[in-house]
């Protein structure tokens, strides 16, 4: 076994990482472009399709069938807002969303550190028993859900929605958590705890930073998870005034007529501002490993 | 990071704690009774965002008018009410008071959810001004009994391009030859515009059923024997020349075609004739002011208009309910003339109430004036949908929505297509006089 | 090299406490309740008749419900083959593409936050918005055909969702698009935690880019796409919104997944019995192929 990084100590570790120096744009050698940039446009392009006809039907008239959004409205924008109500759903959606993300992560970083680092039996039931979450549709269990809802008085609480999405998400971020986990040496988490911290402390000082990636896959995929969740927040809640951004959604497909407009306006106030997050945080979820684990 | 003193063990502790806190949640307070108010709920099935705001405020004059009673409003999204409330109704935990659509009724009375409502009916001042004609039909679709109250009635129709026809020289569509000849004429598969669109996928098997009455003439579903007249002679005719036109009078998409492509397709101007209902008049005016017109289905070969109702909206109360005699009260109240008349103001379609009848909105609507003078004619014959045979609504779409893409595509008959819901609706209608007789 | 199995082989302890079953406990605790009950209920249903709409048929059926389904129903076996059609399909190209894209959006070039947040976004998007948005383009008259319109290419006759083969490759599509950011995430992140110095010593020893792909990068990432796939395939297998809101199982029954004919029978028309004993055989096959899969890649934890 390497003993190399024991000349390193926890210290070291944990200075604030310098600032990353602004990147240098590597050489172009050639075939970068072939390789690299045309398929991205190509991508691109067939990723943006949907998102202009959807930017089409939010800002053009109801009913209108010229191909850019001229005449230019912001109708539907406000319609969605006021007589749909579209204000409160969206600050249901964010309470119901933000607060599964943070149960979901907080409880599958303990597991996935728990299948990670610990070899024990009953290992393999456990991740058999979180796939076999995802093998019924959630139609199916919408009844006995209820009633379990229901005798522990859940029902009409956002916080229904919070743990059926909670308990709905753990299989994949388990198994991320875990699989990230097991990737980071050991050999840190012992040379911290041969400093003098806990094994908790360890964990929390050396090896969640590492994580910042998973972390950041995790919390963005219960994020939109729980954001999108519509059946069960349809059926947990009977009160107009807790439903969810997918639920308004549903208003726009009526009886006899769907309206699109509003349907897409209501659709990019909700997709805009998880993805403007996104373009934020997106580059937590390349920072690699800490330079200083050298061979 | 806080540099924090604890063990694992401890972790694992505050972890099962804040378990146990997210598990009893903080308790939301369902829908009570403080002092002496009484708290209805009312849900409406059909989830227009546009009527939310005028429910509301029916309801707060309600509220005003009725002191000591308040209502909660829900409005479920029309996709999933019906999920919604089947799952209420399984759970215990339905509203008060909703609305229904028409083939809700039926399944619902099966599972006892419904509140019988013929005595209340009867002592109510109500009684002698709602429409007979949809009174019966919904008793006769909940097996005899009333459970709920008719509040609007729909009505299919051709819309056509009024300025088209203008142009054409053609005055409306006063026979169905008028129907087929406009239909051929307006297709130049050149301009890529067509005379008709069919509906191919979801929800089209009832328009064609009631294209066929209208066209063919027959004037009822089931013979006095208990046999389904579906796949009559008279029948498989229609059916035949209406197929005929797909591809070459309708777009070869129309296969797929759920409502709201075809209303779509008309009101891009693609298509000259489109049958729907009157739910749709408030796409066709945006897109296409002044421009269009709705015509009834002309008088069947045979003579008589033939008029397969559309399935009708209804109030029910649910016999969950804490409050029956409050319920009733705020039925009583959405079913008066001038709620009534708004309601169907707004839906665009005709009041069960007979005094909202005669406002005059409903003579200024081209279309429900239409709706209204044809249901009214004594020629007419009417009959609705078995909706009470439970079968019905399941064969319909389980068997008889894939078989009509087939029978589009030329894979099967009209002969198989008919005849296999016409067994299949004879069987159903045998079980369920076996049932009645047995009671 | 020690370097090598330094970073590959993280060392797990041993250890027999109670510390594991202590982190595990919330799972365990909310997957118990809010799962095994549900399940069991599924299970115990399907032994019944219980259908909404004819109450007086319902009771106990036996396996009458899976004999009805193995023997006597013509849609469960089609329906059963095209849903392993869809979820291969599925699986491999959104793995195959976030692949890809995951790799191109690794390289360094300006903007590209910018380019991986456009290309995560389809993610973000609500089911209900996507599977409307793709029924309006891939319409005949109003649809994306109308972007050839200024170019003065014909679109009509363009039907995509009428034809079997067509409908199946349309909603493919659909769903492709939504499916792969799911996978183009996950390999970034997962992406990271090759080392560089593999990388170099790969190109020392002079292998080009696609021995190193081969040699360095896809083990690494083997163990997340052995799982991604997995919990992704499952999750085609169940998931029916695109299919039922773009064909609903049409034209026919010919884009009919055993799930949307689940949703068909039960959701919509209210039989749960059947739906249940639907459901159950759904979890037994998913079971059973789960557990091979894993076992046939052999999981590792960077500790047996």
């Amino acid at each position: 076994m390497s003993t190399t990084d024991s000349g390193l100590s926890t210290r070291a570790l944990i200075q604030p990482r310098r600032r990353r120096q602004k990147e240098e744009m590597p050489k172009r050698e050639p075939g970068f472009h072939l390789r690299i940039t045309l398929p991205l446009i190509v991508f691109l392009i067939i990723t943006l399709v949907p998102f202009y006809w959807m930017i089409l039907f939010a800002f053009r008239p109801e009913g209108s069938t010229s191909l850019i959004p001229i005449p230019f409205t912001l109708d539907n924008f406000v319609y969605v807002w006021e007589v749909l109500g579209y204000d409160v759903f969206f600050k249901n959606s964010v309470i119901v969303a933000v607060l599964s993300m943070i149960c979901t992560t907080v409880i599958s970083v303990m597991g996935g550190y728990a299948l990670a680092r610990y070899a024990f039996r009953g290992r393999g039931g456990v991740m058999v028993m979180l796939l076999c979450t995802q093998f019924i549709p959630g139609a199916m269990m919408l009844i006995p859900l209820y009633s379990i809802f229901n005798t522990l008085g859940l029902v009409n609480n956002l916080w229904s929605l919070i743990i059926a999405n909670v308990v709905f998400e753990l299989p994949l971020t388990v198994i991320l958590m875990s699989s990230f986990i097991s990737k980071i040496p050991f050999e840190l988490e012992e040379a911290a705890m041969v400093d003098g911290c806990s094994r908790l402390r360890g964990f929390l000082l050396i090896v969640l930073p590492q994580m910042r990636p998973a972390l950041v896959a995790v919390g963005s995929f219960t994020f939109i998870g729980a954001w999108n969740t519509f059946l069960f927040a349809l059926m947990f809640l009977s009160k107009q005034e807790l439903f969810t951004v997918p639920v308004g959604l549903g208003y726009t497909i009526g009886e006899n007529s769907v309206q699109y407009g509003a349907m897409a306006a209501g659709g990019l106030v909700a997709a805009v501002p998880v993805v403007i997050v996104f373009a934020f945080i997106q580059k937590y979820l390349v920072q690699g490993l800490s330079g200083a684990i050298k061979g | 990071m806080k540099l924090q003193r604890k063990s694992l063990r401890t972790v694992a502790v505050a972890a099962t704690a804040s378990m146990a806190f997210i598990l009893t949640g903080c308790l939301g307070a369902s829908s009570s009774t403080d002092g002496d108010d009484i708290t209805l709920e009312y849900w409406d099935h059909s989830g227009n965002a546009d009527e939310q705001e005028m429910i509301r405020q029916i309801l707060t004059d309600f509220e005003d008018s009725h002191p000591g009673i308040s209502v909660d409003f829900l409005s479920l999204p029309a996709d999933s009410a019906l999920q919604k409330l089947n799952t209420a109704i399984s759970s215990g935990s339905t509203p008060d008071v909703s609305s229904i659509s028409g083939s809700m009724l039926s399944p619902f009375v099966a599972q006892d959810a419904l509140e019988p409502l013929d005595e209340r009916l009867a002592d109510s001042e109500l009684a002698a001004g709602l429409d007979e004609g949809s009174i019966e039909a919904v008793k006769a679709d909940a097996g005899g009994s009333l459970f709920s109250l008719p509040f609007t009635i729909g009505s299919a129709a051709l819309w056509y391009r009024s300025d088209w026809f203008e142009d054409a020289g053609l005055n409306g569509i006063q026979t169905w030859d008028d129907f087929y000849s406009a239909a051929d004429h307006f297709t130049d598969s050149e301009d890529g515009t067509y005379g008709f669109t069919l509906r191919g996928g979801s929800g089209g098997v009832f328009p064609l059923l009631q294209y066929m009455y209208a066209y063919s003439g027959v004037d009822e579903l089931f013979t006095d024997d208990g046999v389904s007249t579906i796949d009559d002679q008279a029948n498989i005719d229609a059916v035949e020349r209406y197929i005929a036109l797909y591809k070459t009078a309708t777009p070869e998409a129309d296969l797929n075609n759920g409502f709201a492509q075809m209303v779509e397709q008309f009101d891009s101007g693609q298509v000259a004739m489109l049958q729907h209902n009157l739910g749709s008049l408030a796409n066709h005016e945006a897109a296409l002011p002044d421009k269009f017109e709705a015509a009834m289905f002309p008088p069947s070969v045979d003579g008589p208009n033939v008029v397969l109702s559309d399935p009708i909206q209804q109030y029910v109360m649910y016999s969950s309910t804490d409050h029956p005699d409050e319920a009733w009260e705020l039925i009583e109240y959405l079913m008066s003339a001038g709620v009534n008349s708004t309601v169907n103001e707004l839906k665009g379609q005709l009041p069960v109430n007979l005094d909202a009848r005669d406002e005059p909105w409903v003579g200024s609507l081209q279309a429900l004036s239409a709706a209204r003078d044809l249901l009214a004619s004594p020629d007419t014959v009417v009959f609705a949908p078995p909706l009470y045979l439970p079968e019905y609504s399941d064969v319909i779409r389980n068997d008889m929505e894939p078989m009509l893409q087939q029978l589009l595509s030329g894979e099967i008959s009209a002969n198989d297509f008919l005849g296999h819901l016409a067994d299949a609706l004879t069987v159903a209608q045998s079980a369920y006089d076996e049932r009645a007789g047995g009671n | 090299m020690s370097a090598f199995t330094t970073l590959t082989r993280a060392k797990a302890r041993r250890r027999r406490g109670s510390a594991p079953w202590m982190l595990l406990l919330p799972i365990i605790v909310l997957v118990a309740i809010f799962m095994f009950y549900p399940v069991a209920s599924v299970l115990v249903t399907s032994f019944f008749h219980q259908n909404i709409s004819t109450p007086w048929a319902n009771g106990f059926a036996g396996l009458e419900n899976y004999r009805v389904m193995f023997f006597e129903d013509p849609n469960f076996w089609p329906s059963l083959a095209f849903t392993a059609r869809w979820v291969v399909v599925q699986v491999v190209l959104q793995l195959v593409v976030g692949l890809v894209l995951a790799l191109i959006v690794n390289e360094r070039f300006r903007g590209r936050g910018l380019a991986r947040a456009l290309v995560f976004s389809p993610w973000a998007i609500s089911g209900v918005l996507t599977t409307s948005i793709w029924l309006l383009m891939y319409s005949p008259t109003s649809g994306i055909i109308r972007l050839l319109e200024p170019l003065g290419i014909d679109g009509s006759g363009f039907a995509p969702l009428i034809g079997p083969e067509s409908a199946f490759w349309a909603a493919s599509i659909a769903e492709l698009w939504r499916g792969i950011p799911f996978f183009a995430i996950l390999l970034l992140a997962e992406l990271q935690s090759v080392p560089k110095e593999l990388y170099e010593a790969a190109s020392v020893d002079g292998a080009g880019r696609i021995r190193r792909f081969w040699h360095v990068t896809l083990p690494h990432l083997r163990n997340v796409i052995v799982l991604s796939t997995l919990l992704r395939g499952v999750w085609e297998f169940n998931n029916v919104d695109l299919l039922y809101t773009l064909t609903n199982g049409g034209p026919g029954t010919s884009t009919t997944t055993l799930p949307l004919y689940v949703a068909q029978q039960a959701t919509i028309a209210g039989d749960f019995g059947y739906g249940s004993a639907l459901t159950t055989v759904t979890f037994i096959i998913l079971l059973f192929f789960s557990i091979l899969y894993l076992q046939l890649n052999r999981v590792s934890r960077g500790k047996d």
